[in-house]
């Protein structure tokens, strides 16, 4: 009685359903005939759904096994994936896959294996897919990777490198200057003629021009050089020939003077009558110094003796040589004058007049002191023949009235000859050399 | 350039150059007096009253 039961329940919940889908079906089912496209209203399939050529008016959802697109496109995809990210889609594990970054996407790792010392590049010169670009050994000293255009890399082995080395020709562009401990200067701009001094690491210093003719003078070993005159340099040189006062130079530390008296003048000498001669004395030269003054030099008077005259025609003396001096530093006596002379009987002879003193020296460093030259001798040997006597020498004169300080002949004249006069010595001067 | 004779106590004591016109100071005691052009006057010459004696005359011997 059950199995009745039962048989009669499955029979009107489960036989009878299909019996009626399968007599709504069966139009479409029919063997070999044409119906017109059926439309329903919703259709659930239960088993394997066959169609020889589906065709669906909405698309099929994803979720029953359709793509939820109705047209091919890339959206399709989306859809099915689930997929909104951009990147490089990456399958990380059984079903399960994710989107790296365009942007560094793609590790070294992932990339493609590249030969030996080659790069990723385009050495075409041109556009051109990426490809391996050799790279050659290039690290020797002077060398470097250089690359030219259409052709890749190069090895330059002329180039500058650090450490020693010979290939620098020029610089240029630098734009800050050496220093000093690079073996430059430490400036950008140099003061035209200026003069450079060095300040040990430091940028080196300047000294600014300065007046013509100065030179760099020692300031001592902690300052730097200064323009001016060194000590002892000559700054000036004053002659006198007159007297006057002496007014040294601006800057004149010490001088030295040289003081030259006039040469005596030769004596004259009277008339001869026959188998006479006369031969009067000449003149001895002024005497000479040289001495330093290092002080008491400023506006003193400078007294220029005036050269002897010589004796006038008869037998008269030539005069002395005044005494020239430089203040009362120094004083230096002129020549002696010669004394005239009577006619006499030769042979004769006659002396030239003495030397004066040597000159006076005080409060200076005497340098050089010498009297002025005796007058020479004169002879006379017939009354035709007479050797006249000639004036002293004297530091800066030759005698007979030569330069400064000689003295003057003394006259002389043979037979028969009228009264003659003396040579004049020759003037004196002092000349001061100035120095700072 | 005209010639001084720098004259102490009457007697001619220096001949000096001089142009008359720089400063020059002359020794203490002194008078400066201008000699004439082709006076013969020289160290040891005498002067009075404005005029000027000869100049010491050395007799010197022969040889």
């Amino acid at each position: 009685m059950l199995k009745r039961i039962l048989c009669k329940a499955v029979f009107a919940f489960v036989m009878l359903p299909l019996f009626m889908v399968a007599l709504l079906l069966a139009p479409l089912f029919a063997d070999a005939q044409s119906y017109p496209s059926p439309t329903y209203q919703n259709v659930t399939v239960i088993g394997t759904l066959t169609a020889a050529t589906p065709s669906f008016t909405n698309p099929v959802p994803v979720a029953s096994g359709g793509t939820n697109c109705a047209a091919a496109s890339g959206t399709c995809l989306d859809n099915i994936t689930g997929f909104a990210s951009t990147g490089f889609l990456t399958r990380t594990g059984a079903g399960a896959y994710a989107f790296q970054s365009l942007t560094n996407g793609i590790t070294y790792g992932n990339l493609a294996q590249a030969g030996a010392n080659t790069l990723l590049g385009n050495a075409t010169g041109s556009t051109a897919n990426v490809a391996a670009v050799a790279v050659t050994g290039c690290n020797g000293s002077a060398q470097a990777l250089q690359w030219t255009s259409g052709s890749g890399f190069g090895c330059n082995s002329s180039i500058a490198t650090s450490g020693a080395n010979a290939n620098i020709t020029s610089l240029s562009g630098l734009t800050t200057a050496l220093s000093v401990s690079q073996g430059g200067t430490g400036r950008a701009t140099l003061t035209s003629h200026a003069v450079l001094v060095g300040a040990g690491t430091t940028a080196v210093t300047q000294v600014a021009p300065s007046t013509a003719g100065q030179a760099l003078v020692s300031a001592g070993a902690s300052s730097d050089p200064v323009w001016g005159l060194p000590t002892g340099t000559l700054i000036g040189v004053q002659v006198f020939t007159s007297s006057g006062t002496y007014t040294p130079t601006t800057g004149t530390a010490s001088v030295i003077v040289e003081v030259q008296a006039p040469g005596g003048g030769g004596g004259g000498v009277s008339a001869t009558g026959a188998g006479q001669v006369a031969q009067a004395q000449s003149g001895s030269g002024g005497s000479y110094a040289k001495a330093r003054v290092t002080s008491g030099f400023s506006g003193v008077t400078v007294t220029i003796g005036a050269a002897g005259t010589g004796g006038s025609a008869g037998t008269n003396a030539g005069t002395s040589g005044g005494t020239t001096s430089f203040g009362s530093i120094i004083s230096c006596p002129g020549g002696v004058g010669g004394a005239g002379s009577a006619a006499v009987t030769p042979p004769q002879g006659q002396t030239g007049a003495a030397a004066p003193s040597a000159c006076t020296i005080t409060g200076a460093t005497t340098l050089v002191s010498i009297p002025g030259g005796a007058g020479a001798l004169g002879i006379s040997q017939s009354t035709n023949f007479v050797v006249a006597a000639a004036g002293g020498v004297a530091v800066m004169g030759l005698g007979s009235s030569n330069g400064s300080g000689s003295g003057g002949n003394g006259a002389s004249v043979t037979q028969s000859t009228a009264a003659t006069a003396g040579s004049n010595g020759a003037v004196g001067r002092v000349i001061v050399y100035e120095y700072d | 350039m005209n010639t001084y004779a720098i004259v102490e106590n009457g007697t001619v004591m220096n001949v000096i150059e001089w142009d008359g016109i720089a400063t020059w100071e002359a020794p203490p005691n002194a008078t400066v007096v201008q000699i004439p052009d082709g006076a013969y006057v020289g160290i040891g010459s005498t002067y009075s009253n404005g005029a000027f004696g000869v100049p010491p005359q050395p007799t010197v011997p022969l040889v």
